[in-house]
């Protein structure tokens, strides 16, 4: 008896497939649509920065911001609701909406500058005190754009005087 | 005036003639003893001479250089041919025997600090030529040493080097083993002679003695530990590629195995980057040679062990608990091993302790520093950093020092700091285990555990001594009693 046309579905077939899948839903758009199920914060941080953020990392962005501006949260939340209300699907879409800009786009952008800076609230130049309050340095994502190029400043991982070539694009 | 200016340009030319014909008679008179010191410099580096007798490289040779050891204190001498601080006044057979033998020509006695024992399988024709280039080939520097060798009771005790040199002294006479190339055989005469390997890779016994019975197996120099170089694929060298010996050996690093520091980043300064292609080769290959010595403790090859532990970015990014004026800011006591490393290491070695591209900077992961179950050697880079001179293959090699005592340009971390960061690396990027305390770095800036004998021989001395003195009574008192009683 010749079985070698009967497809089966062995588990290494499975698990493969599997994987491909959820890497393709991960990464598709929609992938960053708010998710429901997840913690509000870290949902919406997704959502506007269109980037994998952990809970951690989040967590520290919402506290800074909270420091910064005690009402901080009720302002993510009432953004939240917006975007999950509306139904919207990427943050292209979103930023074009004119009530948004009208009312979240603020909250939207102190909630993107903090994981592009490190830091949430305004530096003052040369003055002791200032409302910044730190989060991260090595995971902002400045510096995950020129990864290909340099390492993150003041981290070694290149070769004396590396930076003497252009980069190739 | 014709004939005048003939007769001249006579006597002119004929004196020019012998002129010349001395000059070349003379130079081929020199020729020989040109190449015999020229093997003679040669010789002092495969021997390694400049690294113990130079304090200050202004003056090669003039010793001056202290060697902390268990006994005391050993002063490197002079060995310039300086006639009243040198060894200007040594005949060859003077010279031979001091380093052959360790007997001065007044018949003093050189302590083991000096390879003697090694040196004692050198052949006459290197010995020839040693003398002549110490002789001839080095400039003579009249200057007395600051400090002299102070070793401590019983050591200073005149006559306890020649028990010692009759009890662990080994033959002289090299011979040619036929089981080995002829490469082999010149790397044997290299490792056990000239090279002196044996003298730190070798362990020794309770009196400072090497133990020929783990020849090769891993040894103590100057408070760091000297690796097992035997052919065991584990705890020696017989994972490394002939390939990978050589450039280690000629450059101070082999990717993906190890980085050269303490003792034996100065071996590669003065001595084996210099040595002929050929020489290196010989040494390599005898050394793949050396019967197995397996340390049960090391289950993996050192360089073998990669990142055992994630690195997660918050344990070394604190969250400020307060504002960013707060005193969290300015703690410099904290004992936390990330926060350690990634203030002080990670800015070069990476944070997933990758280090630099082109690896000028090394990884932590795959490096027989970190992987080593002897953690002596890691923690000693981190207290005395990396010096090491440029290679014709490798610009100059810095890692800073971070002990108090050592430190110039960074500020130091206590020994409890070391101790947690030692043990993060190895948590990390070693074998998973955390070892150390703060107690035991103190013991390793200390230069590790001394024998017991060594430590307590003072004790034992003086216990030896009123117990011979109590032998001679007892046996005085018998004798005068049957004295006393025969005449009675």
């Amino acid at each position: 008896m010749n079985h070698a046309h009967i497809p089966t579905l062995s588990r290494r077939k499975f698990l493969f497939s599997s994987t491909v899948i959820t890497a393709y839903m991960m990464l598709s758009p929609s992938a960053f649509a708010l998710n429901i199920t997840e913690n509000r914060n870290v949902s919406l941080a997704k959502f506007l920065t269109n980037k994998p953020l952990d809970q951690a990392l989040v967590d520290r962005a919402f506290e800074a911001l909270i420091k910064v501006d005690p009402n901080f949260q009720k302002k993510a939340d009432a953004l939240c609701s917006y975007i999950k209300d509306q139904q919207f699907q990427s943050i292209e879409t979103l930023k074009k909406d004119a009530h948004f800009k009208k009312e979240h786009q603020t909250t939207a952008r102190s909630i993107i500058a903090v994981f592009y800076l490190g830091y949430a609230g305004t530096p003052i130049p040369q003055a002791a005190h200032d409302n910044v309050r730190f989060v991260t340095y090595t995971e902002i994502e400045t510096f995950k754009l020129t990864q290909k190029y340099t390492p993150i400043p003041g981290y070694s991982r290149w070769k004396t005087n590396y930076w003497a070539n252009l980069p190739t694009a | 005036m014709t004939s005048l200016f003939k007769k001249y340009f006579k006597i002119y030319g004929r004196a020019l003639t012998l002129l010349l014909s001395l000059s070349f008679t003379y130079a081929n008179a020199e020729s020989p003893k040109d190449e015999l010191i020229e093997k003679g410099e040669y010789l002092s580096i495969l021997g390694d001479c400049m690294a113990c007798h130079t304090a200050s490289n202004d003056k090669p040779y003039a010793g001056g250089l202290e060697f902390k050891m268990p006994m005391g204190t050993i002063v490197a001498s002079n060995i310039t041919p300086s006639k009243q601080y040198g060894i200007g006044n040594w005949s060859k057979e003077d010279f031979s025997k001091a380093v052959k033998k360790g007997i001065r020509p007044d018949g003093s006695h050189l302590y083991p600090a000096m390879p003697y024992t090694a040196f004692a399988i050198i052949n006459e024709e290197d010995i020839t030529a040693l003398y002549h280039y110490f002789m001839k080939g080095v400039t003579p520097i009249d200057e007395a040493l600051p400090i002299t060798t102070q070793l401590t009771f019983p050591f200073n005790l005149p006559g306890i080097m020649p028990i010692w040199n009759l009890l662990f002294t080994q033959d002289s006479n090299l011979t040619y083993d036929l089981s080995l190339t002829e490469s082999q055989n010149r790397g044997k005469y290299l490792v056990d002679g000239l090279t002196h390997c044996s003298t730190c890779h070798t362990p020794r016994n309770q009196f400072m003695a090497e133990d020929y019975q783990q020849y090769l197996g891993g040894g103590i120099a100057d408070g760091w530990h000297a690796p097992n170089i035997t052919s065991d694929k584990i705890s020696g060298i017989g994972g490394w590629s002939q390939e990978e010996l050589f450039t280690y050996l000629k450059t101070g690093r082999a990717f993906g195995k190890s980085s050269a520091a303490g003792p034996m980043a100065d071996a590669i300064d003065y001595s084996f980057q210099h040595l002929k292609d050929e020489d290196l080769t010989a040494i390599v290959e005898y050394l793949q040679t050396i019967p197995p010595i397996a340390n049960p403790e090391q289950k993996l090859p050192a360089y073998q062990y990669s990142n055992q532990e994630t690195i997660t970015w918050s344990d070394f990014e604190q969250y400020p608990p307060h504002d960013n004026q707060s005193s969290f800011y300015r703690d410099d006591t904290t004992i936390d091993g990330a926060l350690l490393y990634n203030a002080a290491c990670a800015t070069c070695h990476g944070i997933q302790g990758e280090g630099a591209l082109d690896q000028s900077i090394p990884s932590l992961t795959q490096n027989s520093t970190v992987g080593r179950v002897d953690r002596t050697n890691l923690v000693l880079t981190i207290l005395e950093g990396v010096h090491r001179k440029p290679t014709l293959n490798e610009s100059i090699t810095l890692m800073p020092a971070f002990s108090l005592e050592e430190t110039e340009i960074f500020s130091w971390l206590s020994d409890e700091q070391i101790a947690a960061v030692t043990n993060y690396v190895t948590e990390h990027f070693g074998d998973g285990e955390t070892t150390l305390s703060g107690v035991d770095i103190e013991i390793i800036k200390a230069g590790g555990n001394t024998p017991f004998l060594v430590k307590h021989a003072s004790v034992i001395a003086m216990l030896g001594f009123i117990a011979g003195i109590l032998i001679i009574a007892i046996i005085g008192r018998f004798i005068f009693r049957r004295c006393s009683k025969r005449s009675s």
